[in-house]
């Protein structure tokens, strides 16, 4: 009977480690990561293969040891256990290995932190005594609410000292549209993230992209796209394929109440800066007959030509 | 001590229901906590209902249940209405949280337990004892009034964070809310007197009475006042339970003589104290917030509900995310630890061989509870405070997985070589171990900041969560559960049907969480009430459905426990005073013990796990035995009965 506990441990185990490598293995399936389309990404990625390796060989280790201990030693066995109280040595060894895994980890979470998610503070809020970061090529404020996200974009180059101003007053150029985030690839983005009612969180799977919104609060982001979905058409006037035929989307990750799963915007990278910006025009001409303060439903600008 | 000062009780009331018996207390614990974790259980089924197959009219389930109309909606496809899905997760995590596993593992265990292996008669501080269960009844009044207040149950999630939980809306502005079932509340909106200024009781009962834009009705209030009875409960409990262990120890029992579970309690005693009152007095600020309007959490500008505007604030909704981790990160350990020591236990009793590493273990365990004190921020990398703050709290949390590995490497050190008897309580105790390493695995890759910021707010957490608290915690009091019943009442659980729970329950427990760790990989969100609407989700689905039959399944093969349990209670076979053959001291007292414990008080010589001894009659020798008359009786100064 001990064996059909060893090998009930062995299956259990077997199977969610077999779970995970078939999902790595066939992405097709789609249960693994999306895809990885900023700077900052494969960075991500690397640290989280980085600790699956680390915590794979952990669970082998420890998984195979109990394993074989309940196949190895039932109670029919004769005589009695040893009565061991404990080793120094062991519990030396056993501490500094873990130790050392988990440094290694920290080391390489550090410097990843730091330009994900110090950058975009950089840019906006300097820090003291630090490097200046590069200045944006594109500044967008999104402004969330129960539930959709309104994106006012800068339609000319701010300077890093004026983006606070930029945010509270806005510039009558300014274009607004509900749910969707154009830029264009190998731009420098800053984010300003807001909220008008409860903590939202701005999450954009394909970018690794994660901030959750504060009342009362701006926060700043930066990220670069490496891979562009778009393009924008200027003889059809509408968005057509890019080099990537996906629709990538932003989520919503914070509960913001009933409809919080209902936040679903989407991404748009432009191949270049040339289509962003004949995007950026036909948008304003769009735009132009709207008030700014129209529903969601209907801000949506490109509605029609959001599916590529 | 004040254990020597109550009496034997004198009639049923006194002795059952008013009892100041540390192990009727307990007891009363165990049973209420069954009755929720029954009630937290069908609510979770209610959630993976909802993912599983989100447009599924539930026409059958309005027939047989017509009062969850409001819930299920028929203007809503007779579908789970999101407000309802909101409400379905977080009562399931508040249930499952602070009216189970805590008070199982604290006020069931704790109270069971502590006195009996410490050789006590009873808790230092009775009366306080009794009134830590007693005030447990207005928190269960509220924690279910809250269903059947306008708008229902609280539904801003079990952390509850401002400005979804602690604004509420004037009653007399349209609700902007899109859908059927925040409508139905302002439907029953009480029509205020139009000329005359309201008075300050009636602004109060309009804010008790708003219907929720952000799902924060009346039931937010009923929410908060049942978690702050509870609190008080909490309290009371760890502070008796500092007081008897410290001071009521048997003589010989020195501190490094008590069985760890008694160390996990003990340690999560002193967690308790210290980080509960600061959650206590958050509660008692959201509370302030909702009734009479104080603006702790409602920032300088105020805020916008569509086209209701609040007043200007002065607060800072981030305050509540460090007031409620900085109890509710300490609180996870308070979920584990006193399950870690009963694991301990109940494997060292099945594996007869000495705990490897008691020291070590020990040690372990004060070192997560200290680093726990000072890794909540790890919760808020992306709430938007200081990006290097999160540097540090990253560092501390990666540390406290040293800890955590250590235990595991002590427990496998433990088995290995040992002579196992496989029972229900082991088999579970070793499942604890097993799960508890996947479980703290996928908290590394949260813990890594920049990981982080992918998985935060996923389904990666959920895994995480359930692997530490359904698959170890849990497991630890199933183990515990069949472990000690023979001693609470005398007779033994039937072994054949506790196999057969812990292998289904093993199986499909592994079935209803695993897939969640690739629903987080992909980041699948949580607490959505339909995934399917995004194209990037979309294959995905099978898995929420396999999830879900899974969890139903396993929701029935509970059934399983229950009909073990209540037929046991009263016709499993009697239980001599130690059926496990095992050294600590409760097992010295008759099943089940009578008032004041033991017939004569114990004097403990050794330390709880002395097994694998081959000149004693057993291979063991007790705490009190006596077997080799050259091991020195050690009576430390300070210790008495």
């Amino acid at each position: 009977m001990h064996r059909f506990w060893s090998l009930l441990f062995a299956a259990v185990n077997l199977a969610c480690l077999g779970m995970l490598l078939v999902a790595y293995a066939r992405p097709e399936l789609g249960w693994w990561l999306p895809e990885a389309a900023s700077t900052q990404a494969p960075k991500i990625d690397a640290l989280f293969y980085l600790i699956s390796a680390l915590c794979a060989l952990f669970f082998v280790i420890t998984q195979g040891i109990l394993v074989a201990a309940i196949w190895k030693f039932p109670s029919t066995k004769t005589g009695e256990a040893k009565p061991i109280h404990g080793n120094t040595g062991l519990e030396i060894g056993w501490t500094l290995a873990p130790l050392a895994g988990l440094l290694v980890i920290t080391g390489a979470s550090l410097p990843v932190w730091k330009s994900a998610k110090y950058q975009g503070l950089q840019a906006t809020f300097p820090i003291a005594n630090s490097d200046p970061a590069p200045a944006a090529d594109q500044v967008i404020l999104v402004t969330a609410r129960q539930w959709d996200w309104h994106l006012r974009y800068a339609t000319s180059p701010l300077q890093p000292e004026g983006v606070r101003e930029w945010a509270e007053d806005g510039t009558p150029a300014d274009l607004i549209v509900a749910d969707e985030l154009h830029v264009w690839k190998g731009a420098q983005v800053t984010l300003l993230l807001r909220t008008t009612d409860v903590i939202h969180s701005f999450f954009i799977p394909v970018l690794r992209l994660k901030q959750d919104t504060l009342p009362g609060k701006t926060i700043p982001l930066r990220f670069e796209a490496t891979v562009s979905n778009v393009r924008f058409d200027p003889a059809q006037r509408r968005l057509v394929t890019g080099e990537n035929d996906q629709t990538w989307e932003i989520a919503c990750a914070e509960l913001c109440g009933g409809n919080h799963y209902r936040m679903r915007g989407k991404l748009f990278v432009h191949p270049d800066r040339k289509s962003y910006e004949a995007w950026l025009k036909h948008a304003q001409s769009q735009s132009r007959s709207r008030t700014l303060s129209a529903s969601s439903s209907s801000s949506s600008i490109l509605k029609d030509a959001s599916k590529p | 001590m004040s254990q020597e000062s109550h009496p034997a009780p004198g009639n049923f009331l006194t002795k059952y229901v008013f009892s100041l018996d540390h192990k009727v207390i307990g007891i009363q614990f165990l049973f209420s906590g069954l009755i929720f974790w029954i009630l937290g259980g069908l609510l979770a089924l209610g959630v993976r209902l909802q993912l599983g197959w989100p447009n599924q009219a539930l026409t059958e389930l309005l027939k047989w249940f017509p009062f969850l109309e409001p819930y299920i909606p028929t203007n809503w496809g007779s579908r789970i209405s999101p407000e309802f899905y909101t409400m379905l997760f977080t009562m399931h995590a508040t249930v499952m949280i602070f009216f189970v596993v805590v008070p199982w593992l604290g006020g069931a265990f704790g109270n069971y337990l502590i006195p009996l292996m410490i050789g006590a008669k009873d808790m230092a501080f009775p009366k306080l004892n009794m009134l830590s269960y007693w005030i447990l009844w207005p928190s269960f009044f509220f924690l279910v009034a809250g269903f059947f207040v306008d708008g229902g149950a609280a539904g801003s999630g079990w952390t509850a964070y401002p400005t979804l939980a602690s604004v509420s809306q004037n009653p007399e502005i349209p609700d902007p809310g899109l859908d059927a079932a925040a409508k139905l509340s302002a439907s029953q909106e009480k029509t205020s007197h139009p000329d005359s200024e309201p008075g300050l009781w009636e602004k109060i009962k309009n804010r008790w009475n708003s219907p929720a834009a952000s799902q924060s009705g009346q039931g937010q209030v009923y929410w908060l006042l049942a978690l702050i009875f509870s609190g008080v409960s909490s309290m009371m409990g760890s502070i008796n339970y500092i007081t008897t262990i410290l001071n009521c120890r048997a003589p010989g029992m020195t501190l490094l003589r008590m069985p760890l579970t008694v160390w996990g309690l003990f340690i999560t005693a002193v967690l308790q104290a210290l980080a509960l009152p600061v959650l206590t007095v958050a509660l008692f600020m959201q509370f302030l917030d909702r009734t009479v309007g104080t603006v702790f959490f409602l920032p300088p500008a105020g805020l916008s509900f569509g086209n209701w505007q609040t007043g200007t604030g002065g607060g800072q909704p981030l305050l509540w995310q460090h007031l409620f981790w900085f109890y509710s990160h300490p609180a996870v350990y308070i979920m584990i630890l006193p399950a870690m020591g009963m694991v301990s236990d109940v494997l060292v009793a099945s594996c007869r061989k000495p705990l490897f590493g008691y020291k070590p273990m020990v040690f372990s365990m004060i070192g997560i509870a200290g680093l726990g004190f000072i890794v909540w921020g790890h919760h808020m990398f992306q709430s938007g405070m200081d990006p290097r703050l999160g540097t540090g709290f990253m560092v501390a949390t990666i540390l406290i997985a040293l800890p955590s590995a250590v235990k595991t490497f002590n427990w496998l050190a433990t088995v290995w070589g040992s002579r196992l008897r496989f029972t229900a309580a082991s088999l579970n105790a070793l499942a604890f171990i097993s799960m508890f390493v996947i479980g703290g695995l996928s908290g590394i890759y949260m813990a890594s900041t920049p990981v982080d910021i992918y998985i935060h707010d996923t389904y990666l957490i959920v895994a995480h969560i359930h692997y530490v608290l359904f698959l170890s915690s849990m497991f630890g009091i199933y183990a515990g559960i069949y472990f000690w019943f023979p001693k609470m009442f005398g007779r033994t659980m039937n072994e054949p049907l506790g196999k057969i729970h812990f292998v289904l329950t093993f199986l499909l427990a592994n079935g209803t969480f695993f897939p969640m760790h690739i629903l987080g990989i992909r980041g699948h969100p949580r607490r959505y009430y339909d995934p399917t609407i995004f194209d990037w989700l979309s294959p995905v689905q099978p898995l929420n459905q396999f999830i879900s039959i899974c969890a139903i399944l396993m929701g029935f093969v509970q059934v399983i426990f229950l009909v073990n349990l209540f037929y046991s209670l009263f016709f499993g076979p009697k239980a001599g005073r130690n059926p496990w053959e095992s050294n600590s001291l409760e097992w010295e007292a008759p099943s089940p013990p009578p008032h004041g414990n033991f017939e004569n008080t114990p004097i403990v010589l050794r330390g709880p796990y002395e097994y694998g001894v081959a000149d004693a009659p057993g291979g063991r020798i007790s705490q009190t035995g006596n077997v080799q008359p050259e091991a020195p009786v050690l009576i430390p100064k300070g210790t008495h009965a």
